[in-house]
């Protein structure tokens, strides 16, 4: 799972190395638009719904902290 | 009230002194006092409709959390309720002139009334709303006291003209028992200042300018000017009031957010918006856009248009109706009229060409082998942000879309055969404004450059500190605009 959340990530930001990030939006590398793209590519892929409620910063913050957002939904 | 008038200082001076010698746990309550002093002051019985919907606020979110089962529909009963105040009050007159002529077929019809509305509610009710949905997210437990409540709504430094803020970011700020930091107390003194300075001395004096240029309907090269003006003029007196009131809260011990970033070396109109109203921004973020991107409807077509191959294509129409939704919120809060809703869509409809012609742009750089990396062309992307904004400004100011039409088509006419100092101000008076935006210039490149310009004037020697401190008092006694013909109390963004 964590290998497809990092392809999902290159293909909306490439260039990154999604393995040493650990504050993909307070660094900038994630702005709104990309996260409702990244959530509506999560959501396709691993067959969940990613709510609002579910947009903290915390949840991805890191692909460690996305990869468990998605194993909590599934 | 107003916040730049000798009133507003001694009512300050004497709920800070009161503030600080009551004891740490009950300081709120003095805090509270004064916002309720504050908005009688200026709204009288209406402070009432605050009241009230300070109370349904706290108990819908109560109301949330006792009874789960019905948690939605108290969620959604409070934004209707809170809303429909402002709706009624604001924009009854612009809905009925919309509808009225399409169900008068019907034999029906919404009457028109004039209401005055209490001070703040266009700031308050998105305030309230964000925490009803805020509690719904689970991102703060429903405040149980009331009265708390009721503090962080009618917190009389932000009430006027904000920034907005949240309950869940603010409660600690506000009610926590801190102790006094006289460094602190001190750099709130500068910011305030600084304040003064933007809004006494360049935006009172280039208002007196820009309502003649408006007024006269000039064109060509005074009415290019005029446009420059009004940009300047708003920001100096939007975000001049904004640091007042922040230092004024500083004062007090409680940060309030930011809401401007120096806007002007914005690179695009996205990082524009990013910078200016951030709060403003924020807001139609998390309560506008995400929810209607995330909504099952969005995601569904979101799924659908994968299939296109063309990556811009999809992220256009991803993007595309949520953002709609953004820019209409953003123009109608500015106000109940057509002009508003051009204003946001003006903007949305830039960013969605942005999008589509991104393509297009990149194939041009590459061909033309530009190097987007350098200065030169970071300061062509600023000086293009900055007409934009300017043109942008121009429909903003004007009186509805007419003026509007028509003084676009004035900036390619002839001049008028006045010059610049024949519309109110003096040579003199243009003087004045540049040396004061050439120091707003250099204190904001500073900042642009993680330079904290507070913190190193406070770590200056006592001299050379208490002569900025005595530059920028005299300055605004001196050089602040007190004459007749002008309204200083009449901050443009305290309209909305």
């Amino acid at each position: 799972m964590r290998e497809e959340i990092i392809e999902i990530l290159k293909q909306i930001k490439p260039g990154v190395d999604y393995e040493k990030q650990t504050d993909l939006i307070g660094d900038g590398i994630l702005e709104s638009f990309d996260l409702v793209t990244l959530i509506s590519l999560l959501n396709n892929k691993f067959d969940i719904y990613i709510t609002v409620a579910d947009l903290v910063p915390e949840n991805f913050e890191s692909v460690t902290t996305i990869e468990e957002l998605v194993n909590r939904l599934k | 009230m107003s916040y730049v008038t000798l009133q507003f200082l001694i009512f300050v001076s004497v709920l800070l002194i009161i503030y600080y010698i009551c004891p740490r746990k009950y300081r709120w309550i003095t805090l509270l006092l004064g916002n309720l002093y504050f908005f009688f002051s200026i709204s009288e019985k209406l402070i009432l409709y605050s009241i009230g919907a300070t109370f349904i606020t706290y108990l819908m979110a109560i109301l949330m959390k006792k009874k789960e089962k019905y948690e939605k529909k108290f969620m959604i009963l409070g934004i209707v309720l809170v809303l429909g105040f402002l709706v009624v009050l604001k924009y009854n007159n612009f809905i009925s002139s919309l509808l009225n002529p399409l169900i008068g077929n019907f034999g029906l019809k919404i009457p028109y009334a004039k209401f005055i509305m209490p001070a703040g509610i266009s700031y308050y009710t998105l305030e309230m709303i964000a925490y009803i949905v805020d509690v719904h997210r689970k991102r703060t437990e429903p405040e149980r006291n009331f009265f708390k409540l009721l503090t962080f709504f009618t917190y009389f430094p932000k009430l006027i003209e904000g920034p907005f803020s949240r309950y869940t970011s603010m409660k600690e700020k506000m009610f926590s028992e801190k102790k006094f930091d006289y460094e602190k107390f001190k750099c709130a003194w500068v910011l305030i200042g600084y304040g003064f300075i933007k809004k006494l001395i360049i935006a009172d004096r280039l208002g007196i300018f820009v309502n003649n240029i408006f007024k006269e309907n000039v064109t060509g090269f005074p009415l290019v000017i005029g446009i420059i003006a009004y940009t300047l003029q708003l920001y100096c007196d939007f975000s001049g009031c904004i640091d007042i009131v922040s230092g004024v809260s500083e004062l007090f011990g409680i940060q309030l957010p930011c809401n401007f970033r120096r806007p002007f070396f914005s690179q695009s109109i996205q990082e524009f918006w990013r910078r200016w109203h951030i709060t403003l921004g924020e807001w139609l973020k998390d309560y506008v856009f995400y929810p209607i991107s995330l909504s099952k409807m969005n995601m569904k077509l979101n799924q659908n248009v994968r299939k296109i191959k063309s990556k811009y294509i999809v992220n256009f129409i991803i993007i595309a109706f949520p953002l709609l939704f953004v820019w209409l919120a953003n123009g109608i809060w500015h106000g109940p009229s057509l002009k508003y809703v051009a204003y946001g869509l003006y903007y949305y409809i830039l960013m969605m060409l942005g999008v589509l012609l991104k393509p297009l742009f990149d194939k041009i750089v590459k061909l033309l082998r530009i190097n987007t990396e350098v200065w030169s062309f970071r300061l062509f992307k600023i000086v293009r942000t900055i007409v934009i904004v300017c043109f942008g400004m121009l429909l903003f100011r004007s009186n509805d879309l007419k003026q509007f039409f028509e003084l676009t088509k004035g900036i390619f006419e002839n001049g008028i055969g006045k010059s610049i100092a024949e519309f109110g101000l003096t040579m003199k008076d243009f003087n004045v404004c540049f040396i004061y935006l050439l120091v707003i210039f250099g204190v904001e490149l500073a900042q642009e450059f993680g330079i904290d310009v507070r913190s190193k004037l406070n770590e200056q020697n006592l001299v050379f500190r208490w002569l900025v401190y005595l530059l920028i008092i005299f300055s605004i006694v001196i050089f602040g605009i007190y004459g007749s013909g002008y309204d200083a109390s009449s901050f443009i963004y305290g309209g909305f």
